[in-house]
C-alpha cells in the first residue's frame, strides 16, 4: 500500500493522545481519598472488570477513528503492479511537444531535448497513443496520435532546433486538438523546452488546459550560458550628388558570463570584410558602420560578433538596395499651378534630393517614363490620357491624382471608373454641410503612407476645406477617411504599379494641410510608398512572408541561403508570396529579366535567455485559480491516478463512520450510567 | 444580599486571609453591613437606643461623646440579649479534612465558628467553644469579653486533626458540663452513626438548650460525581472500597438523601434546627441560619 500525501501519517500520532488520556485519567482516579464510606458500596468485581473492557474497547475505537482519519487525509491506495491479476496502469493519450526554437541551438540542449523525447516514447507501454508536435513559432503536427512507437521513433533523428522564436499558446492549442479525438480519458500533455520567458504571451490569461488532461513540463536547460546578439538595426541611404553614402547602426546586448568583455563587430560587404568596430564591454553597447555605395543596385552584408553559446543570433544579414533617385513627374492644370509649387517645394532639392523632380504634361509621361506621374487640377482625362496613366501604372509605376478648383465630379467620375477607383458625385465643402471644415477621420496605421505621421496626434491638426467625393470601388482600398467618413485616400493595384487617389488638392486651395510639418512626411512616404510599392523592405525576419508583385500567373524562383529554390507564383491580386523564410541569410528571388535580393534575420527577442523554471511554466500553463502552482513529478502523476481509481480513502470513511457509531453507542451507555437522569 | 458583602464572605475569597481575627471582622462587619441594606433589618442585633443614666448603671456604657455635646448622661443600651451564652461544638475528626476544592469542611467550619464568636462577642454574649472527635480534645468555657476572643481563635489555630467521627461520649461530656442553658451550635459532618448522634441532641435539649446542627458538607459528598472505576479511601478509617462511580454514585445519592431525610426528622422531633451548609455556600448563608434560628427560638 502507498500513499497519495504520506506526510499525514504523521497525524497517527494524534492516536497517543485518548490513550495518554485514558492512562492518566485511569491513575488519577484509582484511588481517592473520602470523608467516609458510610454510604458507598463496593461494586462487584465482574462489573468492574466488565467496565474497564467496555473503557479499552472505547478507547481502542476512538485511536482507531484517529488512525483512520489520518489514513484517509494520505489518500492510500495500492499500486497495481503489487495487485495480482490486475491490468498494468490506464492507457493514456499523449501528446508531446517538442521545442525547436533556435534557443534550442544552445550548445548541447538540443541533445537533451531529444534524449528526452526518446525517454518518453520509450517510457510508453503497448496500449498508449502519442502524437509528436514540433513548435517554436509555429507549430506542426509530426506523427498522428497512434501506438505505432516505431514511426514516433523514427521522426526524432530528423529533429533539429530551427530559427524561429518561442511560442507556446499554438502548440498547446494545437495538441488539445489532437487530444480530443483521443481514446483513453487518460490524457497527458508533456512539453519539452528550455521555457523562454518570450514564449508565454499574454493569450495564457485565457487558455485551460482542463481539469482532464495532466501537464508535465521537462525543461531542458544549461547553466552559466553567455549570449551576445545584435538587439537592433537600422539602415539608412543619404545621396550626395551621385554618391550615396550607406550608415548601419546596431546595438549589441550582451547576457550571462563575462558580459563586460569587449566585442569585435565586422561587417561584411559583399562576401569581403569591410569594416571592423570594437565595442565596451557593456551589457548594451551601440555601434555604427559608414560605408559608399560604389554602384547602384543590391548591396548584400551582414554584421557578425563572435563566438558565445548561441551562434545563431550572431550574425545579422541585410540587403539594400541603391537606385538612381526616383522620377516625378507632377501635371498641374490650374491657373496658377499652385500644386506644382508646393510639389517642387517639396521634391526639387537639388543634388541633395531623393527625387528628381519636374513639371509638365502628360505627353512627357509618354516620352520620359516617370517613376511616379502625378496629376493635380484636372478638369477631368481624356481617354487618351487615362490610357497614358494606365501604361504608367502597368509598367510597374504609379500614378498620384489629386483635385481642385478645376475638377469636374461627373466627368471625373467616368475616368475614375476607368481606372478602377469608383465614382465621384460632387465636390463636398463640409462646411455648408456640417458646419465646419473636415479633419482627418481614420487612417490605416499599418500602411507604409502612413508611417511618419499616423502616431502622436498631429494627424488631426490639417483641415480640409472642400474635397472630391469619390465612392470607392470594392477592388480599391480606403487608406484614409475625412471626419465625414469620406475618403481622403484610396489606392488600386493597377498592373505592377498603383493608382492612389488624394481627393484633395496637394496646395492650400482647399485644405492647410500643405502649411502643416506632416505634409512633407506625407508627400516623402506617399511617393516613396509609390516608387516601390511591392518591395522597399529588403529585410525580414525567419518565418515572414515575403511578398513578390509581378503578372497573375508570372513565376519568381526564390533560392533560400542553404542553396534551395523555391517556386512563387504571383496570383490574382498581383502578389505572390514566398514563405519559406526559416533560414537565416541572403535569399534571391528571381524572374525573366529582374532579380530582387531580401534578407531574413532570426528574432532578437529568442536571445534573450530568460526561462522560467518548471513551477512558473506549470503555474502558467495548467495551474487552475485554486491549485497551488506545483509541478507534479510523471511517477506522482500515475499514482495519483491509480489513487484516484480506486478512491480508497471512500471505504476508509465509511469505516470511520462506523465506528463513529461505534464509539457514540459505548459512550452514550457509560454517560446514561454516569448521568442515570439522563436515562 | 449586595454584592460587595456576598463576595467577602465567600470561603474561596476567605481561605486566602490567614488571621481567623481578621476573617471573622471582616466577615461579621461585612455581613452586618449587608443587612444594614437588606430587606432584612429584623434580624439586626447590635441595634441600640438611648436612657438617662440611672444610679447603678456600668459607667462604661455611659456615651461620653454625647455627654460632650449634651451635657446629659445617656446610657447605651442593646436590644439583643445580653446574657446568651453560645455554645460552639466543632467536629474536628478525619473525616473534615475531605474537600473537592479549595478549603476543607475543618476549615469552613473554623470560618463559621469565628464569625458567629466574633458576633456574638461584639454583641457581649458569652461564647464558649469545644473541639471533638471521638472525645472532646478542647473545650473553652463561655465569656464575653473581648479578650475572650482571642483566646477562642487561638484555640482553632492551633486545633490538630482528630480521629474518628463518634459523637456518644463527646456530646453527652459536653452536655453535663453546660450547665447553664445557652444556646448549642454544632458543627460537623454528622458522617457517623445517626443514633448516637440523636442520642446527644436530646441530652442537650433536656438540659434545656437551644441547638442548631450545622449538617456541613463538601459539595461532592452531596452530588458525587466521581467518574470510572474508583478506590475510594476512607479518611479515618483507611478503608479501601473499589467502585464503578457512575454505578455506586447512584447508590450513595440514594443513601444520602435518606441518611440526611432521617437527621432532618429526627431534629423536628426533637425541636433542633438543621441546615445543610455546603463548603462552596458563602458563610453569610450559615449567619443567617443562625440568626433566625435564635429569634426563632427566642419567640
Amino acid at each position: 500500500m502507498s500513499f497519495i500525501t504520506p506526510l499525514f501519517l504523521f497525524g497517527a500520532a494524534t492516536v497517543l493522545l485518548p490513550v495518554l488520556f485514558h492512562f492518566v485519567r485511569r491513575m488519577k482516579a484509582r484511588r481517592v481519598p473520602f470523608s467516609s464510606l458510610m454510604l458507598l458500596k463496593a461494586t462487584p468485581k465482574e462489573l468492574v472488570k466488565r467496565r474497564r473492557l467496555r473503557d479499552l474497547l472505547l478507547l481502542a475505537v476512538r485511536a482507531a477513528m484517529l488512525l483512520l482519519l489520518t489514513f484517509a487525509f494520505a489518500r492510500p491506495f495500492i499500486p497495481q503492479d503489487s495487485i495480482p491479476f490486475v491490468a498494468d496502469r490506464q492507457e493514456q493519450s499523449v501528446a508531446i511537444l517538442v521545442d525547436l526554437s533556435y534557443s534550442m541551438q544552445v550548445s548541447g540542449v538540443f541533445e537533451q531535448a531529444r534524449n528526452a523525447l526518446v525517454d518518453r516514447i520509450d517510457a510508453a507501454s503497448d496500449g498508449d497513443e502519442l502524437s509528436l508536435i514540433r513548435f517554436s513559432d509555429a507549430a506542426r503536427q509530426l506523427t498522428p496520435l497512434s501506438d505505432d512507437h516505431a514511426l514516433h521513433r523514427s521522426v526524432v533523428s530528423g529533429l533539429s532546433p530551427g530559427y524561429g522564436t518561442t511560442d507556446f499558446h499554438t502548440p498547446l492549442r494545437l495538441a488539445l486538438d489532437i487530444l480530443q479525438d483521443a481514446r483513453h480519458d487518460d490524457r497527458v500533455v508533456v512539453l519539452i523546452s528550455d521555457f523562454q520567458r518570450n514564449g508565454f504571451s499574454g493569450s495564457f490569461e485565457n487558455f485551460d488546459l482542463g481539469p482532464e488532461i495532466d501537464f508535465i513540463p521537462v525543461k531542458i536547460t544549461k547553466d552559466d550560458l553567455r549570449n551576445t546578439y545584435m538587439e537592433a538595426f537600422e539602415l539608412s541611404t543619404r545621396r550626395t550628388g551621385d554618391a550615396v553614402a550607406l550608415r548601419l547602426d546596431a546595438r549589441i546586448e550582451s547576457q550571462g558570463q563575462d558580459v563586460h568583455t569587449e566585442q569585435v563587430v565586422d561587417l561584411n560587404m559583399e562576401g569581403e570584410l569591410a569594416a571592423q568596430r570594437t565595442v565596451s564591454g557593456t551589457p548594451s553597447s551601440p555601434v555604427t558602420f559608414r560605408q559608399t555605395a560604389s554602384r547602384m543596385g543590391f548591396f548584400q552584408g551582414s554584421l557578425s560578433l563572435g563566438e558565445d553559446d548561441l551562434a545563431a543570433d550572431n550574425r545579422y544579414y541585410f540587403t539594400v538596395h541603391v537606385t538612381d533617385r526616383p522620377s516625378i513627374l507632377a501635371v498641374d492644370r490650374g491657373p496658377d499651378r499652385r500644386d506644382a509649387f508646393f510639389l517642387a517645394s517639396a521634391f526639387a532639392l537639388g543634388e541633395d534630393a531623393h527625387f528628381s523632380f519636374e513639371t509638365g504634361d502628360l505627353q512627357r509621361a509618354a516620352i520620359r517614363d516617370p517613376d511616379i506621374v502625378i496629376v493635380a487640377n484636372f478638369a477631368s482625362c481624356t481617354e487618351a490620357e487615362i490610357a497614358t496613366l494606365l501604361r504608367v501604372a502597368r509598367r510597374g509605376g504609379s500614378v498620384i491624382l489629386s483635385f481642385g478648383d478645376q475638377t469636374s465630379p461627373q466627368a471625373w467620375s467616368a475616368a475614375l471608373q476607368k481606372l478602377g477607383i469608383g465614382t465621384s458625385d460632387r465636390v463636398v465643402t463640409p462646411r455648408a454641410s456640417q458646419g465646419s471644415d473636415a479633419i482627418i477621420g481614420q487612417v490605416e496605421e499599418r500602411h507604409p503612407v502612413f508611417d511618419a505621421i499616423a502616431s502622436g496626434g498631429g494627424i488631426l491638426r490639417p483641415v480640409f476645406r472642400r474635397y472630391l467625393r469619390v465612392e470607392p470601388d470594392s477592388g480599391a482600398s480606403v487608406l484614409a477617411t475625412y471626419d465625414t467618413g469620406d475618403p481622403l485616400l484610396l489606392e488600386r493595384r493597377v498592373g505592377q504599379g498603383t493608382v492612389l487617389v488624394y481627393t484633395t488638392s496637394f496646395s492650400t486651395q482647399w485644405t492647410d494641410f500643405a502649411l502643416h510639418e506632416l505634409y512633407l512626411p506625407f508627400l516623402y512616404q506617399m511617393a516613396l510608398y509609390a516608387y516601390s510599392p511591392s518591395g522597399a523592405q529588403h529585410n525580414y525576419a525567419v518565418g515572414a512572408p515575403v511578398p513578390l508583385r509581378g503578372r497573375v500567373g508570372e513565376e519568381w524562383d526564390v533560392q533560400a541561403p542553404d542553396g534551395n529554390v523555391f517556386r512563387v507564383v504571383v496570383d490574382s491580386s498581383g502578389t505572390g508570396f514566398f514563405r519559406e523564410t526559416g533560414i537565416p541569410g541572403h535569399y534571391a528571388a528571381a524572374r525573366a529579366r529582374e532579380t530582387f535580393f531580401f534578407s531574413v534575420n532570426v528574432d532578437p527577442r529568442e536571445s534573450l535567455l530568460e526561462t522560467r523554471n518548471e513551477e512558473e511554466a506549470y503555474a502558467a500553463i495548467a495551474a487552475r485559480d485554486d491549485e497551488v502552482a506545483t509541478v507534479p513529478e510523471e511517477a506522482a502523476l500515475l499514482v495519483r491516478d491509480e489513487e484516484k481509481e480506486q478512491k480508497l480513502w471512500r471505504v476508509v470513511i465509511i469505516v470511520l463512520l462506523v465506528l463513529f457509531v461505534v464509539e457514540s453507542h459505548l459512550a452514550s451507555r457509560t454517560m446514561q450510567r454516569s448521568n442515570p437522569t439522563a436515562a | 444580599m449586595p454584592q460587595a458583602a456576598t463576595r467577602f464572605i465567600n470561603p474561596n475569597v476567605l481561605a486566602r486571609i490567614s488571621s481567623l481575627e481578621l476573617l471573622s471582622r471582616g466577615v461579621v462587619e461585612g455581613f452586618i453591613a449587608g443587612l444594614h441594606r437588606s430587606p432584612y433589618k429584623g434580624f439586626s442585633v447590635d441595634f441600640m437606643e438611648y436612657r438617662p443614666y440611672t444610679p447603678g448603671d456600668d459607667l462604661q456604657r455611659v456615651d461620653w461623646k454625647l455627654y460632650a455635646r449634651t451635657d446629659r448622661t445617656y446610657v447605651k443600651e442593646f436590644q439583643g440579649e445580653t446574657n446568651t451564652r453560645l455554645h460552639l461544638v466543632l467536629d474536628i475528626s478525619g473525616s473534615m479534612d475531605y474537600t473537592s476544592h479549595e478549603i476543607t469542611k475543618r476549615t469552613y467550619c473554623f470560618y463559621l465558628a469565628a464569625s458567629l464568636a466574633y458576633l456574638m462577642i461584639r454583641q457581649r454574649d458569652a461564647v464558649g467553644l469545644t473541639l471533638f472527635d471521638d472525645s472532646i480534645r478542647t473545650s473553652v468555657p463561655p465569656r464575653s469579653s473581648k479578650g475572650h476572643l482571642h483566646t477562642l481563635l487561638t484555640h482553632l489555630e492551633e486545633a490538630e486533626p482528630g480521629a474518628e467521627t463518634a459523637f456518644e461520649k463527646p456530646l453527652h461530656e459536653i452536655a453535663e458540663r453546660q450547665h447553664r442553658r445557652g444556646f448549642v451550635v454544632i458543627l460537623s459532618d454528622l458522617l457517623s452513626d445517626p443514633d448516637t448522634l440523636v442520642d446527644g441532641l436530646r441530652h442537650f435539649r433536656f438540659n434545656g438548650h437551644n441547638v442548631l446542627v450545622f449538617h456541613v458538607l463538601d459539595p461532592q459528598e452531596v452530588a458525587f460525581e466521581y467518574a470510572d472505576i474508583v478506590e475510594f479511601e476512607d479518611l479515618e478509617t483507611g478503608e479501601r472500597l473499589l467502585v464503578e462511580a457512575e454505578r455506586a454514585g447512584q447508590l450513595y445519592r440514594e443513601n444520602f438523601e435518606r441518611f440526611q431525610a432521617r437527621l432532618r426528622k429526627e431534629c423536628a422531633l426533637l425541636g433542633v434546627d438543621y441546615a445543610l451548609l455546603k463548603t462552596d455556600q458563602p458563610l453569610d448563608h450559615a449567619l443567617f441560619n443562625y440568626l433566625s434560628s435564635r429569634a426563632r427560638q427566642r419567640t
